[in-house]
């Protein structure tokens, strides 16, 4: 399972399972294991909402 | 004629059409009389240097003295192997292995050379160990079916034998390189352009730069303070030992407040090939509480192919 990270001004995905932050980066062999998931038509847990001032 | 003196006969010497050559003197005094030395000689298609030096001039050859080995960490039997994963044997699992090595689970052993690295031409491959079989391949990218999970499309090529790489377009694509058979037999592979040459050993330091190119272990020890969720707080900016192949994926980490001794998993943000940033986005303390960073089993930088 991933989901998404949308922290400050970078986002990524975090590997839920793996304990592990994937950028997206099409070189990155975990982000093309990312893209095959989606093929897939899984979907990534949204990002935490940022906290508002 | 005043000032001329003829020559009709001469011991040692024989006339041979218009010409006087030398004969009767062994060959070692001929060279000696010209001043010509005793280091090298010269053939019809090669030059022999026994000695000496060679000064003043420019010698290109046409394969490198060095970096002759486009495999990178390819002394698998030594015991300064790199393996900063902590693997227990080369097929020790499913995955990476030692550095740059990624065993399939059952039967292959792979190692990729980067894109940047594979120019067009003919390689050689070489390596030590009994009942190995080798093949290769080209691919454009590390998408499922084109990286070490690859079953398709691999060429097989025997020890001391070569192969050709010629793309329309140079450097842009991995050369993977394979392996079956008695894997734990395997030693000094050597992967080099046109012809097999011995085994090149690099400094120990220079192949874990090599390697980290790809995947770093890297330690945690960081200390700040919770300043609350509104920007950057308590975070820590970790730079790598070396500048990697494409931006990495991060382990998380544990931060732990000093206060009350809570802990709570931290991820990394702000990724690039160079450095990554850890910085907490939620404490269950207050504002001010020391923070502390650390990572049990080091942290896992991963660029591999």
């Amino acid at each position: 399972m991933y989901k998404l990270i949308n922290f400050l001004d970078w986002q990524g995905i975090h590997d839920e399972i793996n304990g592990k932050t994937i950028p997206f980066d099409e070189a990155n062999t975990n982000y093309q294991e990312y893209l095959a998931w989606l093929a897939e038509g899984n979907e990534p847990l949204p990002a935490d909402e940022p906290e508002t001032p | 004629m005043a000032g001329e003196i003829q020559v009709n006969s001469v011991t040692a010497l024989t006339e041979s059409g218009s010409n006087i050559v030398l004969n009767n003197v062994d060959t070692a005094t001929n060279r000696t009389n010209l001043g010509l030395g005793s280091m090298a000689t010269q053939n019809a298609n090669a030059v022999a240097i026994t000695g000496g030096s060679v000064s003043g001039a420019s010698i290109v050859p046409d394969s490198p003295f060095s970096f002759r080995n486009k495999i990178i960490n390819g002394s698998l039997k030594s015991a300064k192997v790199i393996n900063q994963r902590g693997a227990s044997s080369i097929t020790g699992a499913t995955g990476y292995t030692f550095d740059r090595w990624y065993y399939d689970g059952s039967t292959y052993l792979y190692q990729g050379i980067e894109d940047a690295n594979v120019e067009n031409g003919t390689y050689a491959i070489s390596w030590v160990g009994s009942g190995i079989n080798a093949a290769w391949k080209v691919s454009t990218d590390s998408t499922a079916g084109n990286g070490p999970d690859a079953t398709t499309g691999f060429t097989s090529v025997s020890n001391g034998g070569t192969f050709t790489v010629n793309e329309v377009t140079e450097f842009s694509k991995h050369l993977w390189i394979r392996f079956d058979g008695t894997l734990s037999n395997l030693d000094k592979v050597q992967v080099e352009r046109d012809a097999v040459t011995p085994f090149e050993y690099r400094p120990y330091g220079l192949e874990l730069i090599l390697a980290k190119r790809y995947f770093e272990k890297l330690g945690l020890t960081y200390s700040g303070h919770w300043g609350g969720t509104k920007g950057p707080s308590a975070a820590a900016t970790i730079y790598y030992d070396v500048v990697k192949r494409a931006t990495p994926d991060v382990d998380d980490a544990t931060s732990r407040n000093a206060q009350n001794n809570t802990t709570a998993t931290v991820t990394a943000a702000h990724i690039t090939t160079r450095k990554f940033v850890y910085d907490l986005n939620a404490n269950t303390g207050n504002i001010g509480d020391g923070i502390h960073f650390y990572a049990t089993n080091g942290i896992h930088v991963n660029a591999e192919l």
